[in-house]
């Protein structure tokens, strides 16, 4: 993919628009193809140009479809369900899981509840006292399908080694529109797979539904950990990723069916880059 | 505001299109809720009769039905996909009327009401979203001379190549070629500028 070997061809930039817009001619449109094999720069204008075809599509005035054309193209995907059943979405159901990894095929963690965790990092070192000490007088929540409550010798150390790392980093995570008041922060490190996430303004779900985090590499979603939070709308929670943080860019949050889903489900009710710190 | 939105709305169609690649109609509703205006909207620009882009429209989305699990989401937006497979349709549509459209039908779109910003009834987050970038092109396209800004209607609208779109407005065939190329330049410079990222 270097540009090295083919140094002493010419680029095709005065041409990438063109092609962008697909209007070359078949021959030219063919050179191009062949030079953009090996050409960062020019597959960088390739991304540029697509963007702003991408704009153009966008250009024309808007006219409002008819009412009834949304019911037509639901009935024909209905019509054209009926008759591709049982063989093909049924049994595709269950490869939801194809794009993620083969190390990310494990079932996703349940979260363990961190009662009365709090929100920043200076107030983590005096929860973290408090814990050590069994001074403690939170009243123990419930965790998603039993889970205990009770943070374990070795998550507070989590917490301890986070709190200690010099690369220890708080990513935020926003609302989206299914949830505008919602956000979350994400305690960790990049190089580990341990972090806490820190939720607030979310809805408590009814009986049979879970929250489930998840982590996206390149679009590509892997499920972690899965939870509800209290009538306040606030959960403190450990997570954990299949691999170190910094192999993903995005983190995401979906309402899914309890126990969670090997894929996503339901709306992302929060979302956000998972920087560099 | 905007690129936060961007990587929002970016992530939220992502996990739509695998919703619907696992066979969720709802996701498909949704999504068509979300771009059923723009693809509609983008088929009737180019084959200027509602019963066929409606048809279009249907067309467009049956395939993502079907090949939901073929998007790449590393490889572009995928409003961008999306609205690709509906031009391209469209283009379809146009050249199995006839050889090649006439040019009466493709130079109307000179006029400015073309790019008017009528209110588009925002009624959720995604169209005022969707409106933001469509106001963002809209006025990069006025700010073009107007004979780049025809030359590139003609090449995205009309599919022609540069050599048609010479024979058309009976322009020199590097007169064409330049106008497209220094106009394709200077929509990236504007969108840039109201901070609309091309990359």
């Amino acid at each position: 993919m270097a540009d090295t070997s083919h140094q002493t061809e010419k680029h095709v930039e005065d041409q990438i628009d063109a092609y962008a817009l697909g209007i070359l001619e078949d021959e030219a449109a063919a050179e191009v193809e062949r030079h953009l094999e090996h050409c960062n720069q020019c597959q960088r204008a390739l991304r540029q140009a697509r963007e702003v075809t991408s704009m153009l599509s966008l250009a024309p005035k808007q006219v409002a479809p008819p009412l009834h054309l949304k019911q037509r193209i639901l009935s024909r995907i209905a019509q054209e369900e009926g008759q591709r059943r049982p063989e093909t979405r049924t049994s595709a159901a269950p490869e939801r899981r194809t794009h993620a990894e083969p190390d990310e095929s494990t079932p996703p963690d349940i979260a363990i509840q961190l009662p009365d965790a709090p929100s920043t990092r200076r107030g983590w070192k005096r929860w973290v006292d408090r814990m050590v000490s069994g001074r403690s007088t939170a009243p123990a929540a419930v965790g998603p399908q039993g889970t205990s409550p009770t943070p374990t010798g070795e998550h507070l150390e989590t917490i301890l080694r986070l709190l200690h790392s010099p690369h220890a980093a708080m990513w935020e995570l926003a609302g989206t529109p299914e949830a505008p008041r919602a956000h979350a922060r994400l305690l960790g490190s990049p190089e580990e797979r341990t972090a806490i996430l820190l939720v607030q303004g979310l809805e408590p779900l009814p009986p049979g539904r879970d929250y489930q985090l998840w982590f996206l590499r390149e679009g590509k979603p892997v499920g972690s950990a899965i939870f509800d939070v209290r009538q306040n709308g606030q959960g403190q929670l450990m997570v954990r990723a299949p691999r170190q943080l910094a192999h993903y860019d995005l983190a995401a949050i979906t309402p899914e069916p309890a126990g969670g889903s090997p894929g996503p489900t339901g709306p992302i009710v929060i979302a956000g880059e998972l920087k560099a710190a | 505001m905007g690129s936060e939105r961007l990587a929002n709305q970016e992530i939220e169609d992502t996990f739509l299109v695998q919703r619907v690649a696992n066979g969720d109609s709802s996701a498909l509703e949704k999504l068509y809720d979300r771009y059923g205006q723009a693809v509609y909207s983008l088929a009737l620009r180019i084959v200027r009769e509602p019963g066929t882009a409606e048809d279009l429209t249907q067309e467009v989305f049956v395939r993502l039905w079907r090949y939901a699990g073929t998007y790449d989401s590393t490889r572009g937006r995928f409003s961008g996909w999306l609205l690709g497979i509906t031009r391209n349709l469209a283009l379809n549509e146009v050249r199995r009327w006839q050889s090649r459209p006439q040019k009466a039908d493709l130079v109307t779109d000179d006029d400015e009401r073309a790019y008017e910003l009528v209110d588009e009834s925002a009624d959720s987050a995604e169209a005022a979203w969707l409106n933001i970038r469509r106001e963002a092109i809209v006025q990069a396209m006025r700010q073009l001379p107007a004979p780049q800004r025809r030359a590139i209607e003609l090449a995205f609208f009309g599919g022609l190549t540069h050599l048609e779109i010479a024979n058309l407005l009976g322009d020199p065939l590097g007169t064409i070629k330049s106008r497209i190329r220094i106009g394709m330049q200077r929509l990236k410079q504007l969108l840039l500028a109201q901070g609309i990222e091309a990359d």
